[in-house]
């Protein structure tokens, strides 16, 4: 009898072996790896483009095996709409911008190329503060979150309530794929890659904005041992931040 | 293609980037630039393969710029006085990614929203903003829709060359301006590109940052720019238009200024005042050599800008303080008129 061996698991193609720098629990290093397994399992060749931002994420050129540009502070989504008007169909690209960077100094760009159904594969690590700028608070940080400039909690006055960018996005038609994913439950992680893989084939024939958000923990700054952040954030974060598939191009907003 | 055309300034800048091989422009409504913006929709509606983008905003445009140019797009921008800032912001990064761009910025009248009539006060912002992070970039200053034309191939000459930053300075005025402008007498050659194409081969692994949290790795990025700057300044020595020889009067302008300076030289020449004209087309390089020989016979030398005396600290180094004590300026957004160039220059020069 013939023995048929199929790989189940593997060190991912598009994924480097060099030393990462994230810090020991963070949802960075799941993120890397969910984006080099998409980018593996894509079932037709074409080029992928990598575009990342400021922050933690701005060593990701390092670690993933396709080309790769690191943008300036706010301006990875207009970066890679460039990209996209010289390489169209040429290439798949995909951006990869922390919440700080993105819905703060970036948000704008990011709206207007939402609007513009620029074909591209967005994926918003959210990890409600600016990690790399020392734990500073971001447009995602929660009421009550301590962070570097909000040391006693962050104020409804002056810093308003807790907003899902998502819900903004899917009032936009040009967004045509939308997601979230907790990057911390087993059971989520599998689902982000599928959620970054769509993304992605979205754009073999240029469907349209694809936007992905990772919900992540930064343990470092939330000055918690990761178990410890896992269990905080997700209850902190229940009913504000929801998982799950909200917009397909098939089937548009999902209830 | 018809070889004589009446253009406007921002119309031959556009030409001449078509002819210069740009396949992009991304801008922003703004004064003058929508001239500019205008003209290539138009071209680009007769297929003459330029794609021109409306960016929401200045900075998103010139970072759309940014990207197009990694995956290999030739870029033209354009920008306004109020948008400097983030036109510099955008130099640095091409510079440290070393990118070609040519990008025009259209001066009016400032500081704050100011008005939308000429004015030469944005200058040393450029000069010295272009070398933030010790970057550089070569500033162009062009008077003429023809020499618009000429400065336009030359600035995606340089920024090809050397895949750094060109900065096209055009004030309000000589955006405007319009005359016949004969494109065969400027030479359009190839430039070849020669740089790595983000999103290209196939297999290979190619990377864009600007970010080297390693200081020997930054060092070593500062030491290249460094060659690459003293490369370029030994190659490029910096233009001028120079009218009249051995004159002990010189007048020194660019920009409308020296349009209107030529004409008052002209008028003083008719007076039986033989007067030259001195008129630096780049001020980053600056033609220090050319400058200096035209002032060999020089006794009275008049600066005619339009800020609060940008031109007179530019020239300061290369100039005996004793001859640079005749300024006009012309602030507010107001042109120097030749009747009053004219009156000035004979009234110091009874004083003197
Ligand atoms: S600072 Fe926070 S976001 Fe950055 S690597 Fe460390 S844990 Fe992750």
């Amino acid at each position: 009898m013939e023995l048929k061996l199929e790989q189940v698991a593997g060190f991912p193609k598009s994924l480097s072996e060099k030393p990462q720098h994230f810090c020991p629990g963070c949802t960075h290093g799941v993120n890397v790896r969910l984006i080099a397994e998409a980018v593996d399992a894509l079932d037709f060749p074409k080029k992928v483009v990598g575009v990342c931002g400021m922050g933690c994420s701005a060593l990701l050129p390092d670690y993933l095996e396709f080309d790769m540009v690191a943008a300036p502070p706010g301006l990875a989504i207009p970066v890679a709409e460039g990209l996209s008007h010289e390489l169209g169909e040429k290439a798949l690209i995909l951006v990869y911008v922390g919440e700080g960077d993105l819905y703060g100094r970036g948000l704008n760009a990011l709206i207007h190329a939402a609007i513009r159904g620029v074909p591209l594969t967005v994926l918003c690590a959210n990890n409600l503060n600016m990690g790399m700028s020392g734990g500073h608070l971001s447009p995602t940080t929660l009421l009550g979150q301590k962070t570097a400039t909000t040391p006693g909690g962050k104020p409804a006055n002056p810093y308003g309530i807790s907003t899902d960018f998502i819900r903004l996005l899917l009032t936009i038609p040009g967004v045509s794929f939308a997601a979230r994913f907790r990057g911390f439950t087993a059971g989520e992680i599998r689902k982000g890659r599928e959620y970054i893989l769509r993304g992605l084939q979205i754009q073999k024939f240029q469907r349209g904005f694809a936007f992905v958000e990772s919900l992540g923990i930064c343990p470092t700054n939330l000055e918690l041992p990761p178990p410890e952040a896992v269990k905080r954030v997700k209850t902190a974060t229940r009913g504000i931040y929801p998982s799950g598939l909200f917009k397909t191009p098939e089937v548009g907003r999902i209830p | 293609m018809d070889k004589k055309r009446l253009l406007k300034g921002a119309e031959a800048i556009g030409e001449a980037a078509l002819r210069s091989g740009c396949t992009r422009f991304y801008g922003y409504p703004v004064p003058n630039q929508s001239d500019l913006m205008e003209y290539l929709i138009r071209e680009e509606n007769e297929g003459r393969g330029l794609s021109v983008f409306q960016s929401e905003d200045p900075l998103s445009g010139l970072f759309m710029a940014y990207g197009a140019t990694l995956a290999g797009a030739r870029v033209l921008t354009a920008v306004n006085s109020i948008d400097i800032p983030d036109a510099l912001r955008a130099l640095s990064y091409f510079n440290a990614a070393e990118l070609p761009l040519v990008c025009v910025v259209f001066t009016q009248s400032g500081p704050g929203s100011g008005n939308i009539y000429p004015e030469q006060s944005d200058t040393l912002a450029l000069l010295y903003g272009a070398r933030a992070g010790d970057g550089f970039a070569p500033l162009l200053t062009p008077s003429t829709p023809t020499t618009c034309a000429a400065a336009t191939y030359e600035a995606f000459r340089m920024a090809e060359t050397y895949r750094l930053p060109v900065i096209l300075l055009v004030d309000a005025a000589c955006a405007q301006l319009e005359e016949t402008v004969d494109l065969s007498a400027i030479s359009f050659r190839d430039i070849p590109k020669k740089r790595e194409i983000i999103g290209g081969q196939q297999g290979q692994k190619r990377v864009s940052t600007t970010l080297h949290l390693d200081i020997d790795t930054m060092a070593e990025k500062k030491e290249l720019l460094q060659n690459k700057k003293a490369l370029f300044l030994e190659k490029e020595t910096g233009t001028c238009l120079v009218e009249g020889e051995g004159a002990e009067i010189l007048l020194v302008a660019y920009g409308i200024s020296a349009v209107q300076a030529k004409r008052a030289a002209d008028a003083l020449v008719a007076d039986q005042i033989p007067c030259a004209l001195f008129q630096p087309t780049s001020l980053y390089p600056f033609p220090e050599k050319a400058f200096t020989e035209s002032l060999e016979s020089v006794k009275h030398l008049y600066v005619i800008d339009m800020s609060d005396g940008q031109l007179k600290s530019i020239l300061a180094p290369y100039v005996p303080e004793s001859l640079l004590t005749h300024h006009f300026e012309s602030l507010g957004g107001s042109v120097p008129r030749v009747e009053d160039l004219r009156r000035w220059i004979r009234q110091t020069l009874k004083s003197s």
